[in-house]
């Protein structure tokens, strides 16, 4: 092994742990969040959707009815190191809306008293849950740029990949 | 081999997921019905009104000094003026803890209840509710509110002190709970959850038979 290759896996080895507790962190967190959202009559979430008075009555109830389940099982995958790739890409995107929606309440001046992000976990005011946005989607971002060598640390995509080779 | 394994976790997370949390949704569920069902729950004639024989029952549970709580009460009480014989509301205190005259406001309500002033004393309590929800200190507005219903304030200041009106409070606020109400405006119409002013407006127009939205004649920004 030449210098470089060593160079690598010691910056692997290194950033690899950081990067495994940081895809738990975010996984984990959303694991909570979509538990909670779930475990909840989903008119509560409807009324959250319903506030932020973007979407027609039909989508409203679609999407509290459906995105508790994608926010468990993208968190689950992420936890778990599965498809890192593309729930990686799908968190960015889901992050990037989460702004998006929020900035246009802030710009509408629409009466929130809180984002209901959360369900009924915890309550934050939409000022605050576009700044742990931004960190998120920040965080999220580090975390799908190093998804090859540091985020794959103790995955099951590495685990699958080492059984086909 | 390995791919098709990846493939074949991913489909076993997806669906055992589903299964389990939908079992244990259900099993709430089966633990709300005996909430909803529970008879002990069901006697407020002070905090009740409308039709008690009407076919559309709703169990209104408010903070008081929520904003959307204020458009869902004067909504509601617009469905009620137009159609008395149709509705019956029984109303339930849920102060959050968000709201620092939440609790208090509804230790008035209560203790105009006791007087058989609830009524009259809400609706001047919701109308206002921008007036003594930016106070520091909301008992004077509060004090020529109870005056404008006819509370005795003499009365109400000693029932203030009285265990039992946290204790109703409390027990409203227990029963919410175990419904898994979390947010107010929430509505219980004929046991089915409703939460939020635009799905009450839903819901009462499809059960009145409603093809033209209701409009709230008074908005809660303005005072009487």
């Amino acid at each position: 092994m030449n210098s470089e290759t060593n160079a690598k896996i010691k910056m692997i080895k290194n950033l690899g742990p950081k990067f495994f507790i940081l895809r738990v962190l975010i996984g984990s967190l959303f694991v909570v969040i979509g538990i909670t959202k779930i475990m909840e009559p989903y008119q509560n979430f409807l009324y959250v959707v319903q506030g932020y008075e973007i979407l027609p009555a039909m989508l409203e109830n679609i999407v509290a009815r459906v995105f508790p389940w994608i926010e468990l099982f993208l968190g689950l995958f992420l936890v778990l190191g599965l498809w890192l790739k593309w729930v990686l890409r799908a968190f960015v995107l889901m992050i990037m809306t989460f702004i998006g929606i929020i900035s246009q309440a802030l710009i509408r001046k629409l009466p929130l008293e809180y984002c209901g992000c959360f369900g009924g976990l915890f309550s934050s005011d939409i000022h605050h849950t576009l700044i742990l946005d931004i960190c998120l989607l920040l965080l999220t971002i580090v975390l799908l740029r190093g998804v090859v060598e540091y985020t794959s640390f103790w995955s099951l995509d590495k685990y699958f990949l080492k059984s086909e080779k | 081999m390995a791919k098709v394994s990846k493939k074949g976790l991913t489909i076993v997370l997806i669906v055992g997921g589903i299964a389990i949390f939908s079992g244990l949704k259900f099993m709430q569920k089966q633990q709300q019905v005996v909430v909803a069902q529970n008879p002990a729950a069901i006697k407020l004639p002070q905090r009740a009104q409308g039709n008690p024989q009407a076919k559309i029952k709703i169990i209104e549970f408010i903070d008081f000094q929520c904003p959307a709580c204020a458009k869902g009460y004067q909504l509601l009480h617009e469905y009620l003026k137009n159609n008395p014989d149709k509705l019956y509301i029984e109303l339930r205190y849920f102060p959050l803890a968000m709201h620092k005259h939440g609790e208090s406001s509804a230790r008035w309500g209560e203790c105009a209840a006791r007087q058989d002033k609830f009524w009259p004393f809400m609706d001047l309590l919701i109308a206002r509710q921008n007036e003594w929800a930016a106070m520091i200190d909301p008992v004077p507005s509060f004090e020529a509110i109870g005056k404008q219903a006819g509370v005795n304030l003499d009365q109400l200041n000693a029932c203030l002190k009285d265990d039992s009106v946290k204790q109703a409070i409390a027990t409203d606020q227990e029963e919410g709970k175990m419904r898994m109400v979390s947010s107010t405006p929430s509505y219980f119409i004929n046991h089915e959850m409703v939460v939020g002013t635009k799905s009450l407006q839903m819901k009462l127009d499809e059960l009145l038979g409603i093809k033209t939205p209701v409009e709230v004649s008074i908005p809660s920004e303005v005072k009487p």
